[in-house]
């Protein structure tokens, strides 16, 4: 099973800045093992944020991304105490969801 | 006179203790390279021996940082090594 | 005339002036480039999730005996976990050794939670695909350090042997590179490729780089601890491998520790 993400909410302005840390291998699939075997591609394919149902990010990623990617977004209309919302789905069908509170 | 006598004693009994617990610089040498065969292991090529020394490296190793080699030994030494 | 060839004069000093600032403005801002990377990276350290990870192993019920590391003692007494790497390696008198971090999680592995000193030394280091406990918790445990002073004792003998026998070791040379820890950390100003060489017996150099490991690698995409940074430097060496928690990495990480006394501890750090 995944590990759970870190996920930071707080306001800047009036915007509210979300930053998150996802723990994933993010393997490319084009790398090889010890022995010279391919190591087969696992990696993160949508990640989506929400805000009060709200969808406030949707992205599509590839294996370009790095291991442990790092995200940061802004998005307006969020208040100190709602709750942001991001899951993530790899290639594997292995996803994970965590929330934080807006600070 | 007995003042002396009682202060020598101490003074005395202290030197000895220096001397226990205070390893001289090749005591403390030889129990470095000891503790260091004892830490590593072989991996493929790199054996145990790599923890050697010869003869310069092991006076490389003596005569570090504030310590300076004496003129003699250093010169004994590049003739030695000029030599081969 | 006389005024012109002075102005003529003060000109080309100015401009020599000029050349040299610029040489060095050159070299300052390549530095300067570097730490900007390492400050971008450093917003979104992973070593966090390895913190969290940590906590969690530290809490959690292992081993035959199902009990958590919640009782450790790292030096600062039962449970304390604030502060404790700034005073190690120590002397711990239930196992009559001096240990580092690494060794005394060994040794709570084994005197809490059952485990044989072997299963708690098998898997020190994570590599991809594979997450072990012993880098969480090193992460963990030095996060609570963060900020604080580094405070390594060494007054008690078998703390001050050790100190002896580390300052030994780095400059004990040796292997078919005829190298030392000294030959790249006991001059200043060294670099490899890209990377500055702390010089270790430079106090400055010794409390920054010291107070920078545990360190998340972005190139290996992994938390490194201070015992993988020896194995590494040896291994660099062409020496054979260090053994995880032997006693002469102790030994070395209790000089390397003390002589970064003083030093704020700002780790598990980020680097390239």
């Amino acid at each position: 099973m995944a590990d759970p993400m870190k996920i930071r909410a707080a306001m800047s302005g009036d915007k509210v800045e979300v930053k998150i840390l996802m723990s994933h291998e993010m393997e490319t699939g084009q790398r090889k093992d010890a022995k010279g075997a391919a190591i087969p591609a696992h990696f993160i394919q949508t990640v989506s944020a929400t805000h009060n149902g709200k969808v406030v990010l949707a992205a599509e990623w590839g294996p370009a991304v790095s291991k442990n990617p790092f995200l940061s977004f802004k998005f307006t209309g969020g208040k100190p105490g709602e709750k942001v919302s991001v899951t993530w789905v790899d290639n594997k069908g292995d996803k994970r969801t965590d929330e934080a509170t807006i600070s | 006179m007995k003042t002396i006598k009682m202060l020598a004693i101490p003074a005395a009994v202290l030197a000895l203790a220096g001397c226990a617990t205070t390893p001289g610089p090749d005591e403390l040498r030889t129990n470095a390279i000891a503790m260091m065969k004892a830490s590593f292991k072989e991996k493929g090529q790199a054996k145990l021996d790599r923890i050697d020394q010869d003869d310069m490296q092991r006076l490389c190793s003596e005569y570090v940082a504030e310590k300076v080699m004496p003129r003699e030994t250093a010169q004994a030494l590049e003739r030695r090594r000029s030599r081969r | 005339m006389r005024k012109t060839w002075e102005k003529a004069a003060r000109a080309a000093l100015a401009a020599a002036a000029l050349a040299a600032t610029g040489v060095g403005a050159q070299q300052k801002s390549a530095i300067e480039e570097i730490e900007r990377y390492r400050a971008a990276l450093g917003d979104g350290n992973p070593a966090e999730l390895w913190e969290a990870r940590g906590d969690a192993i530290w809490k959690e019920k292992r081993g035959p005996k199902n009990a958590s590391l919640e009782q450790c003692d790292l030096g600062l007494g039962p449970g304390i976990v604030r502060g404790a790497y700034t005073v190690l390696p120590k002397y711990f008198a239930d196992t009559n050794k001096v240990e580092d971090l690494e060794s005394r999680l060994v040794s709570c592995m084994v005197m809490l939670q059952g485990f044989t000193p072997e299963q708690a030394k098998k898997d020190p280091y994570g590599g991809p695909g594979k997450k072990v406990a012993m880098d969480a918790l090193v992460a963990f445990v030095t996060s609570e350090s963060r900020g604080l002073p580094m405070k390594v004792a060494g007054t008690h003998p078998k703390e001050v042997e050790a100190y002896d026998l580390g300052r030994q070791i780095f400059f004990h040379r040796g292997g078919p590179y005829d190298f030392s820890c000294a030959t790249c950390h006991g001059v200043n100003n060294q670099r490899i490729r890209l990377q500055d060489l702390p010089n270790l017996l430079n106090p400055r150099d010794a409390k920054k780089a010291y107070t920078s490991w545990p360190a998340y690698r972005v190139s290996q995409g992994e938390v490194r601890s201070f015992q993988w940074r020896l194995l590494d430097c040896f291994r660099q060496q062409r020496f054979p491998e260090l053994e995880f928690t032997s006693p002469a990495s102790i030994a070395l990480t209790m000089f390397l520790a003390k002589n970064s006394n003083g030093g704020t501890f700002d780790a598990p750090a980020i680097k390239r």
